[in-house]
């Protein structure tokens, strides 16, 4: 077996995940290069919460093989996070924190936010940081969890559905933002099912179905082969 | 106010289908099942007049089981079930409004339920209804049980009393409960603030008893202000003694005034929100809530807090309880030769106050499974999941929680022990070392570590019954400690229960072989328990 260190940023083979008899992935191949936004589309329950909470160390895989930096991260889960930021799915805080200690603790946990940069985003995603998270509405929620990781200093961002939820006007601001770590050299992981904002920020995408990868697309073969992503999305995977 | 009352009957009956036929199985059950326990141990008259001498002598019983009026079936019956089975259908009704009320208010099912057609106030309707049909369902049981089993020591009109009392009493709970989840703003809060009425009442009513003074017939009546408390209410009527059905009035005019009240505090209100509006925080995290012990002591000090104060109330009362008793002692000439007999008031007092430290090592070992259920409470809410993505490691997480957890209960075994020894010594010519009782309360410290280390190790291997298990092994201690005795358990049960092995320290000399057993098995425990949370996967519910 040859060894090599590998300029990818996140390297998965055959990565299979099983819940007793469910099987979640089965044979997943995810390849993410450094500096590159790479997109993670697929349809509902195909496996791309599993495939990053696997990412995360927080999900043992069955089989197969996974790494981040050339590392394990099942077994080098606390030297690989300060390595990474992190948006989740589904935004869940402790409801009498205020949006501003929330990411005030997440931010230290990761080793330490960047003032400036703090100020900034909560100027920018125009959040109050002093209100208690769960009297936020749903959006407001998601940008508490998007500060607190865009207010690091890290290589690489996982990014869970991080806009569900925004509105238009927040939708560009992330974009504006994304852009601005890509060219900061940031490696940044997205899944999401905003198929315009993948187009606008992505430089490939990953399909997966099913627990496996259906395709691997840059976006310039995309865009020639097939008009744009929707189409390919429902054409492919729609019903039959 | 009644659209879509059905619908919402059949579905709090139908979340609700496994919990509430056990809940009321159990509690039937057992109360009954205590009648053939105590005929059995204490039934003939013999016993039953040196039990009355006793409980009559004993002042500081009195506040914790209410008074035995005469030496009768019946009265032994009352204060050994009463009150604390009282309490569980107090629990029972609470647990049960609250999770239909606040609890389907937090998991937004309140507006889902609320934007079909249904009244505003409905589903309080549907969730009192069912607690009156529970608590009627456990009224009936108990009521035919009771006829049945009255050894001919009340009749059939007497048992139907007892029943109703009991019935009336949980239903008062649900109505106060019914008010109370109006107002807080979160389930939580909710069942805590409850907690704390109920323990509040008791205590009044404990005082109240115990400061009773006999009337003409020769039986204690308690002193004016028992009779302000819901446990007042349900000992008056004395069902299965001196019957008397006109008590039973004042519970039910009660609940329709409490429910008067929460149906329009329930107009006043949004879904969601408590009347008290939330406020706003800081803006920027504290330099120690930003790290990892200060995130774990903000989750974990609203449960220290409640237990603390509760502990460190009941034990107050209990040590000032001390001095009332040697007054007791004097006037009552059987009595002052019986306390001789067993070694004089010089060993009555640590006897009576080891006993009591046992209760409060009891209570500490709740806040200790309180306490840990937060691992798995932080987990299973997905708060834990954006904490692990940065880099505190699993094992750092765990034991930090852990830690805070068994300093804070070595802290409150030890403000037992002197807060016990201190407010018995205030105006007593006692003088009781205090230092004794602090060492004596930390020398259960291995007990704390036991539960610890089970929870610990059920918490890697099985997360999700973690917390029923333990509880309800906890719940077997308390029992076996505190009625076990009274009921004749079997030798083999009780060994059961750690509580068992530990020596009624300082009053028993210290025995030290269940210390270091225990320690070494909590220990490897927590061990096993956390390389087991570190293989297995984060899961939510």
């Amino acid at each position: 077996m040859c060894y090599t260190i590998s300029m990818n940023v996140i390297e998965a083979n055959n990565l299979v995940k099983k819940f007793g008899s469910v099987t979640a992935l089965n044979g997943l191949d995810l390849t993410v290069h450094k500096g590159e936004i790479h997109g993670f589309l697929g349809p509902n329950g195909a496996g791309k919460s599993t495939t990053i909470r696997i990412l995360l160390g927080l999900l043992k895989k069955t089989s197969g093989n996974v790494e981040l930096f050339n590392k394990d991260p099942w077994s080098e889960p606390v030297q690989l996070h300060r390595k990474l930021a992190y948006v989740p799915g589904e935004v869940n805080f402790w409801p009498n924190l205020t949006g501003g200690e929330i990411i005030d603790i997440l931010g230290e946990l990761r080793g330490g936010l960047h003032e400036e940069r703090r100020k900034h985003l909560i100027r920018r995603f125009q959040l109050d940081p002093a209100k208690k998270f769960r009297t936020y509405s749903k959006g407001n929620r998601q940008k508490v969890a998007l500060i607190a990781a865009l207010a690091s200093e890290v290589p690489l961002y996982i990014m869970d559905e991080p806009t569900s939820g925004l509105d238009p006007l927040m939708e560009n601001t992330f974009q504006e933002e994304i852009r601005e770590l890509k060219k900061a050299d940031k490696t940044i992981f997205l899944s999401s099912h905003i198929l315009s904002e993948v187009e606008a920020l992505c430089d490939r995408v990953t399909i997966i179905r099913d627990g496996k990868t259906a395709a691997v697309y840059t976006l310039a073969e995309l865009k020639k082969e097939h008009a744009n992503l929707k189409k390919v999305f429902l054409e492919e995977y729609g019903e039959k | 106010m009644f659209t879509g009352l059905f619908p919402l009957i059949k579905l709090i009956l139908r979340r609700d289908r496994v919990k509430l036929p056990i809940w009321i199985f159990c509690f039937t059950a057992f109360l009954l099942l205590m009648l053939p326990l105590l005929h059995e141990m204490y039934g003939d008259a013999a016993s039953l007049n040196t039990l009355f001498e006793t409980f009559s002598a004993n002042a500081a019983g009195i506040f914790l089981t209410g008074v035995m009026d005469s030496p009768t079936f019946g009265a032994l019956m009352t204060i050994e079930t009463l009150l604390w089975w009282g309490l569980a259908i107090a629990f029972l009704n609470i647990l049960l409004i609250v999770r239909h009320t606040r609890q389907n208010e937090e998991m937004g099912a309140q507006e889902l339920i609320q934007s079909c057609r249904v009244g505003r106030s409905t589903s309080l309707v549907a969730v009192l209804i069912i607690a009156f049909l529970t608590n009627l369902i456990i009224t009936v049981a108990l009521g035919i049980g009771m006829s049945i089993l009255n050894y001919d020591s009340w009749s059939t009109g007497q048992a139907w009393l007892y029943a109703i009392t009991m019935g009336l009493f949980g239903m008062v709970w649900a109505a106060i409960t019914a008010i109370i989840v109006q107002l807080v703003d979160s389930a939580r809060s909710a069942v805590g603030m409850m907690a704390g009425i109920l323990g509040f009442a008791f205590l009044l009513r404990g005082v109240g008893d115990f400061m009773g003074s006999p009337n003409a017939a020769g039986i204690i009546q308690p002193k004016w202000f028992s009779n302000l408390t819901p446990f007042g209410w349900a000992q008056s009527t004395r069902a299965l003694t001196h019957p008397d059905w006109l008590p039973i009035l004042i519970p039910i005019i009660f609940i329709i005034v409490a429910a008067s009240v929460a149906f329009f505090l329930m107009h006043k209100r949004d879904v969601g929100a408590g009347i008290f509006p939330s406020r706003k925080g800081r803006s920027r995290a504290s330099h120690f809530l930003k790290t990892p012990v200060g995130l774990a002591w903000y989750i974990q000090k609203k449960t220290f807090i409640g237990w603390f104060v509760g502990i460190s109330v009941f034990i107050a009362v209990i040590g000032a309880l001390v001095s009332e008793m040697s007054s007791v002692f004097d006037a009552n000439e059987t009595v002052r030769q019986l306390i001789e007999s067993i070694g004089g008031t010089g060993a009555l007092i640590p006897a009576f106050l080891s006993t009591m430290l046992a209760l409060a090592v009891i209570a500490v070992s709740g806040y200790t499974i309180q306490g840990l259920n937060k691992l798995r409470s932080e987990e299973a809410s997905g708060y834990l999941e954006n904490v692990l993505a940065t880099h505190l490691s699993r094992i750092k997480w765990l034991f930090t929680h852990v830690g805070i957890v068994l300093f804070c209960g070595a802290l409150l075994l030890a403000l037992s022990g002197a807060i016990m020894s201190i407010t018995a010594n205030i105006g007593t010519e006692y003088n009781i070392n205090v230092l004794d009782y602090v060492l004596a309360a930390l020398s259960y410290f291995p007990m704390v570590l036991v539960f610890a280390g089970a929870y610990v190790l059920l918490f890697g291997l099985i997360p999700r019954a973690a917390a029923t298990i333990v509880w309800v092994y906890y719940g077997f201690l308390a029992f076996a400690t505190w009625v076990g005795p009274m009921i004749g358990l079997p030798q083999w049960i009780m060994g059961i229960s750690l509580m068992e092995h530990f020596a009624a320290v300082p009053a028993d000399n210290l025995n030290i072989a269940p210390l270091i057993v225990c320690s070494v098995v909590a220990i490897a425990a927590i061990i096993t328990g956390t390389i087991t949370w570190r293989n297995r996967n984060l899961t939510t519910s």
